[in-house]
């Protein structure tokens, strides 16, 4: 008994001790907690980026600079395998339930993937301070833009001829069977997908914001069509800026891989929830999360703590 | 409900088995569903078994990402794939991580195959456009 007393004494201490040390000594901390933390961390938002469709890296990015204090450069490579985790790991349950549109992913994958190689090249060139800034610029964008509601594409006015020469036009299931909806505007859904690329690359997250905007207002997709389609196109698009930053060194696998895990796991829970949930909660949920950081990332970015 | 389920075309009925009613698409689509999990599944196994190895020999030291030291990470499949061989833990990680940014390739090559077999000239060429560009990252991503 005493026996068991002591182990535990001895348990609470060294924890205790190793809490303390995480706590002040984050920058340089022994790499069992830092693998831990960084796990805790990234399946929070691998959980959230699933179940709003934007991908883990708005959360990833913060995350890692503001607690673990690490360079850009590095979050945003662990970022970018974080989203590549959070959309195949999710991609698959969303394909089950019937709401992705293929065709729609790939045609819309040309224009991201092109965005993508561009913004990874215009990275290199750029000085990581404007990088935060659009990134911070980013956050605040996402979190606006879901608390506003989103017209529904309701009854459909005059099909697209274009979505029917595309072949894009499908149904989404429901409780009453099929619905049929259409695809409008295709151009310049292009067009914002392949800004979408751009920004992806260049800060490192998904850009499921833009893509689901282009979706719901310009595409005119119905909201879990265009949610679980940019999902799964996110993980293409990280892909191709990915590539380019393996090369450069910006993903280091002490890093990527607590990230990855975490991040899948988080994803992996969060499609058990999707198909319930209630989209304005979560919408609020993300917005509160997600302005937060921004505002801590811009307090840190003035002072010249990045 | 009923007489729009067997149609062609309305492929979009939340099952999980691969029917006979089914449309060609939707079957095409719950395969590569099913490619999805087995390829995350393995990028898991690897990267939990690499990271649990390689914390049980680095666990004690220190690290810090504060500086950006692309040096020290591998920049290219051949030096990672040289440590697998060598069962180096941190090139096992990186490999599962690699593998992770794979997947999203592996779907786009799975879905040219599943355009081909369904004769989609038009998604076939989409299809190639998008590996190709891929391809461009992960060999010429040197710049």
């Amino acid at each position: 008994m005493r026996a068991i007393g002591t182990w535990f004494r001895g348990l609470v201490v060294s924890w205790s001790r190793g809490a303390l040390r995480s706590a002040t000594l984050l920058r340089l901390m022994e790499l069992t907690y830092f693998s831990l933390a960084i796990f805790g961390g990234s399946l929070l938002a691998g959980c959230l980026g699933a179940l709003t469709g934007l991908g883990g890296g708005v959360v990833i990015i913060p995350l890692l600079v503001l607690v673990f204090h690490t360079d850009l450069r590095y979050a945003i490579g662990a970022s970018l395998v974080a989203v590549i985790a959070t959309s195949t790991g999710s991609a698959a349950a969303y394909i089950r339930e019937g709401y992705t549109n293929v065709r729609v992913a790939m045609l819309l994958e040309v224009a991201t993937t092109i965005g993508a190689i561009v913004g990874a090249l215009i990275a290199g060139m750029t000085n990581k301070l404007i990088i935060m800034y659009i990134f911070i610029a980013v956050l605040f964008w996402s979190a606006i833009s879901s608390l506003r509601e989103t017209k529904h594409a309701g009854p459909q006015e005059a099909a697209d001829p274009l979505a029917v020469k595309l072949r894009l036009n499908s149904t989404y299931p429901s409780k009453d069977g099929p619905v049929p909806y259409g695809v409008q505007k295709i151009p310049a859904g292009l067009l914002v997908m392949f800004g979408a690329g751009v920004l992806s690359a260049l800060v490192g997250v998904g850009s499921g914001v833009v893509k689901v905007i282009a979706m719901d207002r310009l595409m005119r997709l119905p909201f879990k069509v265009s949610t679980t389609t940019s999902n799964f196109m996110i993980g293409v698009t990280a892909a191709a800026s990915a590539g380019v930053y393996f090369h450069r060194g910006q993903l280091d696998p002490a890093l990527c891989g607590p990230v990855a895990l975490g991040a899948m796991a988080g994803s992996w829970l969060g499609t058990k929830v999707l198909v319930r949930a209630k989209t304005r909660a979560l919408r609020i949920i993300f917005a509160i999360v997600v302005a937060g950081m921004g505002v801590q990332l811009l307090i840190r970015a003035l002072t010249g703590k990045i | 409900m009923g007489e729009e389920h067997n149609g062609p075309g309305h492929g979009n009925i939340p099952t999980h088995t691969e029917e006979p009613g089914l449309s060609h698409a939707r079957i095409l689509e719950l395969r590569l569903a099913r490619v999805l999990v087995y390829g995350i599944t393995t990028c898991a196994v690897i990267l939990l078994i690499s990271l649990i190895a390689t914390l049980l020999r680095d666990g004690g030291k220190s690290v810090s990402f504060r500086e950006f030291h692309p040096e020290r990470s591998s920049t290219s499949m051949r030096e990672v794939l040289d440590g697998v061989q060598a069962m180096e833990p941190r090139a096992w990680l990186m490999l599962g991580v690699l593998l992770v940014i794979l997947t999203p390739v592996a779907r786009v090559t799975f879905s040219l195959a599943a355009f081909a077999k369904e004769r989609d000239r038009l998604y076939v060429f989409i299809t190639l456009i998008v590996l190709t560009i891929l391809a461009y990252s992960f060999f010429f991503g040197k710049v």
